[in-house]
């Protein structure tokens, strides 16, 4: 009895076993793509199925994360590449890549279209070519603004004021694209001593540093906090629903980024790979771009994105991105030292 | 299942029973469970710490990384900061779940039963939930902000109730599977010789419970200074080892250094082990297989102490849950509290949409089949096989070491592990399968210890009588200890199912673009302060380990009555 108890067990466990493989190995037959992902997640849907509406037989595996936990996991699955292609990583990132020698060379159809500042400069064919660019902005929530009695800030010197204590977020540049850029955005306008001046100033009224860069905005549309140090987009569509908020464009200027596609070297599909770095800079791919981003890298598209907080074309201070691969270890290892580890609060 | 054939013919069998084919048997047995500790365990960590002595490009550079980790500073900070938050957490969770454990199985109280199932409710939850509650609850937009006198959530306070909700039902659990085995007769035995009921609980029942607390000190110490999901959803500025070492590795991609923070949250996990182990040894002989189920007299100023104690802990559990649950309902929080489904369309919130949640039920269903199979057999194997002594040390030992090993560790250093092309098992890299073995390797300890407790009550003279009738130790484990332990089996497979379905911390470099699971989803929709559809994504794991669980509960309560009659009456 107890035998036939054992086996029928036994039975049950050797069927999950083939049940988990069948699962494993039963869904390599048709051409598949992996995609790795660093971008808005709207953004990124809308590509995908874009792209999956003139590919309809490929199977595409997606990833998106932030883009620091993207550029880890290729760090880390460096000997023994997983994915294919990768989709909206920061050109910082990217050029790291790029210098460990994890990206391949391709000159996607239509190259000649995309602008100069949108394109890896240092190689033909490049290892990188961006599709959009991006800044950084300020969340304010006006309804806790104004309960607690503090003005909308106009510059990046009001966040310094000491009425802001411990009302201001901003994204830790060890793990977030957005978190760096805002520093390189201040070491480029004000000088890299005056920012790091600026910085100590900041960092008295700041209350925390978190993980993701998007994640101080939606945490001052939560009410969480009043001013969030991020990027426009997750403002613009907290106001869309109905949140009490301004997206601010610092008087000073704000510094801005290129995102990119680029291709894997030892990439397991590379002719999908490279059909979907084509799709990235077409001319459809880029109406998609530029219903999230004002700036995208194909010359001649520019539509105004609504709700877009103004003049950020005119108050885009260039970051120079080769610059900023080489000095991030020595940036983000500088602010570590400074701020990375607040004393207990009190 | 298996007949024993004797190895030997019989006129060169000698008295050592080591002789026998079931001992070789066995041994053979215990060889595979070292296999895949070996495999699954110890030579990932090894990959993983060797890069601890390594710089960037693989050279070794000795303690180097150490220096550099030291020169920090403030780095002991963090360090303390981890001690004091892990200590205190530690501290209230064994008093309030060893007077709720002490309740449950000592008194005459109304719903005990209701009581006990509401306190493992946390069980069901993945640590970001309670942090996420208690942003709703205690926030600064939260609806009961100004219980904390003006003190900000994001920092200790938060940390310390997340932890406490999310560590109770760890410490209940043993503790409560210690009491449960307290031999009636002692506490008659006590009467009969007049000890009071104070002297009867400092010398029956205290003594039966040391040896719950200490594995439970030991449990929720490790749990709460390895723990990232609380901290990271409510830490604020207060930089704890956990978090540390996920800033380190996700957003520095400095692999180097966080392999020496790995390192260094190990340390007081081994102590903390140590010292449980150590209280373990001055430990009672515990419970014959005669051992008669206690039931408490009548007393009703005890009944309304405990019942008013078990319904203020209960209230909390239920408030944070019910907050998770409504907080998933406000249409967008805090500035229009209207209801809506809307946080649940997941595919508007998140790439993978409901795909996520279909992962987890594979890898939470693969987990709980080959976990508890694996598990059980293995604690069997190891407190119950005679000889190999050192072996089985070793095996025990490795046994432990999960219950020390943050996930993030864990998970990277599978990473390094299986990824290396040169790996033959590198197939199962990105797969499901490397997400199951990550996670019973991960969960293995507690349902290990939850095993042998429940196995040391058993009578060590069972296989004795067994190979004197001369039936094989695999008769006795089918026909004796498989079925005795059946309750402790349910509870095995529906804690590993809860727990794959809530884990996150290791998965977090395993998952990939195919095998990405609910909790990953919540991790990210909170990374993204998306508060509401994290919430929902949290109550939709809640409400399946839920299910899952109240099928447990109805198996183990058919169960009971059939196979418990020996041993008297169970709560």
């Amino acid at each position: 009895m107890t035998t036939s108890k054992l086996r029928a067990r036994l039975r049950m466990f050797c069927a999950g076993l083939m049940v988990s493989g069948t699962t494993v190995f039963g869904a390599a037959q048709a051409e598949e793509l992996t995609v790795y992902g660093a971008m808005a997640k709207g953004h990124f849907a809308e590509l995908i199925a874009a792209f999956q509406a003139q590919e309809p037989d490929l199977k595409i595996n997606q990833l998106l994360d932030s883009n620091g936990p993207i550029i880890a996991r290729l760090l880390a699955e460096e000997a023994n590449p997983r994915a294919d292609v990768i989709l909206g990583a920061s050109v910082p990132g990217l050029v790291m890549l790029e210098e460990r020698g994890m990206l391949e060379p391709y000159a996607p159809k239509g190259l000649d279209q995309i602008k100069d500042r949108f394109r890896d400069r240092r190689s033909d064919p490049p290892h990188w070519v961006g599709t959009d660019a991006w800044a950084s902005a300020v969340c304010f929530n006006t309804a806790e603004g104004e309960r607690l009695g503090v003005a909308e800030p106009q510059s990046w010197q009001d966040l310094t004021k000491p009425e802001y204590k411990g009302m201001i977020t901003m994204p830790n540049p060890n793990s977030s694209a957005t978190g760096l850029l805002a520093i390189v955005g201040w070491i480029a306008i004000l000088g890299e001593d005056e920012a790091w001046e600026y910085m100590d100033a900041l960092h008295e009224n700041v209350s925390q540093y978190v993980h993701s860069g998007s994640k101080p905005c939606r945490m001052s549309a939560a009410g969480e906090v009043v001013i969030g140090i991020s990027y426009p987009a997750p403002g613009v569509k907290a106001i869309n629903d109905g949140v009490p908020l301004t997206v601010i464009i610092p008087e000073e200027g704000v510094g801005s980024e290129v995102e990119g596609v680029a291709i894997v070297r030892g990439a397991r599909n590379p002719d999908a790979a490279r059909r979907l770095a084509d799709f990235a800079a077409s001319l459809e791919a880029h109406e998609i771009h530029n219903q999230y981003y004002a700036l995208v890298g194909r010359e001649g598209v520019s539509n105004p994105v609504p709700n877009y907080p103004e003049g950020e074309e005119e108050a885009l201070v260039d970051i120079d991105f080769y610059w900023v691969a080489e000095n991030r270890d020595r940036i983000l290892a500088e602010w570590q030292e400074r701020y990375g580890r607040k004393d207990e609060p009190k | 299942m298996v007949n024993p054939v004797p190895a030997f013919p019989a006129e060169r069998r000698r008295i050592r029973v080591s002789t026998s084919g079931e001992d070789v048997l066995l041994r053979l047995c215990l060889i595979a469970l070292g296999l895949f500790l070996v495999v699954g365990l110890v030579l990932p960590i090894y990959t993983l710490l060797s890069k601890g002595v390594q710089d960037a490009d693989g050279n070794f550079v000795g303690l180097q990384n150490f220096v550099r980790y030291f020169n920090e500073p403030r780095v002991s900070v963090v360090f303390f900061n981890s001690l004091r938050i892990s200590i205190l957490s530690t501290i209230i969770t064994l008093t309030i779940a060893g007077v709720y454990a002490f309740a449950l199985t000592h008194s005459r109280m109304p719903g005990r039963g209701f009581f006990r199932a509401v306190a493992l409710m946390p069980l069901l939850t993945p640590s970001l939930l309670p942090g996420i509650a208690l942003i709703y609850l205690f926030g600064t937009q939260g609806f009961f902000r100004e219980a904390l006198f003006g003190h900000s959530l994001y920092g200790p306070i938060g940390i310390v109730m997340g932890e406490v909700f999310f560590t109770f039902p760890i410490a209940l659990m043993i503790v409560l599977t210690s009491l449960l085995t307290i031999d009636r007769r002692l506490y008659e035995a006590a009467t009969t010789l007049r000890a009071g009921r104070v002297r009867t609980f400092f010398t029956v029942t205290l003594p039966a419970m040391r040896f719950g607390l200490s594995a439970a000190f030991f449990a929720v110490f490790t749990k709460v200074f390895t723990d990232f999901g609380v901290p990271i959803t409510v830490g604020g500025a207060f930089p704890v080892l956990a978090t540390d070492l996920y800033q380190k590795v996700i957003g520095g991609f400095d692999f180097q250094m966080g392999a020496v923070v790995g390192i260094l949250l190990f340390i007081p996990a081994a102590i903390a082990f140590l010292i449980g182990h150590l209280l373990q040894r001055g430990r009672s002989a515990g419970i014959d297989g005669s051992a008669v189920i206690y039931i408490p007299e009548k007393s009703r100023g005890r009944d309304i102490a405990c019942f008013a104690f078990c319904a203020a802990v209960a209230l909390a559990i239920l408030g944070i849950l019910l907050m998770a649950v409504l907080g998933s309902l406000f249409k967008l929080w805090p500035y229009n509290l209207g209801l809506s489904l809307s946080s649940y369309n997941f595919t508007e919130h998140e790439s993978s949409g409901w795909g996520a949640y279909r992962n987890s039920l594979k890898l939470a269903g693969g987990t709980a089949l080959f976990g508890t199979a694996l598990i059980f057999f293995g604690a069997y194997l190891l407190e119950r096989m005679p000889g190999a002594g050192w072996m089985r040390a070793v095996l025990g030992f490795l046994c432990m070491v999960p219950l020390a090993m943050p996930g993030m560790v864990l998970g990277l250093s599978y990473i390094f592990f299986f990824n290396n092309p040169s790996n033959p098992l590198g197939g199962i890299y990105g797969t499901m399968t490397i997400l199951i073995l990550s996670t019973v390797v991960h969960l293995y300890t507690v349902p290990h210890l939850t095993a042998l407790t429940a196995l040391k009550q058993l009578d060590p003279g069972l296989e004795a009588v067994g190979s004197s009738l001369k039936v094989s130790r695999f008769v006795t484990f089918g026909r004796v200890i498989l079925p005795v332990s059946l309750p402790t089996i349910l509870r095995i497979a529906s804690y590993l199912f809860m727990n794959s379905m809530t884990t996150i911390s290791a998965l977090v470099f395993l998952y990939s673009a195919n095998t990405k699971v609910a909790t990953i989803s919540v991790l990210l929709l909170n990374d993204n302060a998306m508060l509401g559809p994290a919430a929902a994504m949290s109550v939709l794991i809640v409400a399946t380990s839920a299910g899952v669980v109240s099928l447990q509960w109805l198996l183990m309560q058919g169960l009971l009555r059939r196979t418990g009659a020996w041993r008297g009456r169970e709560t």
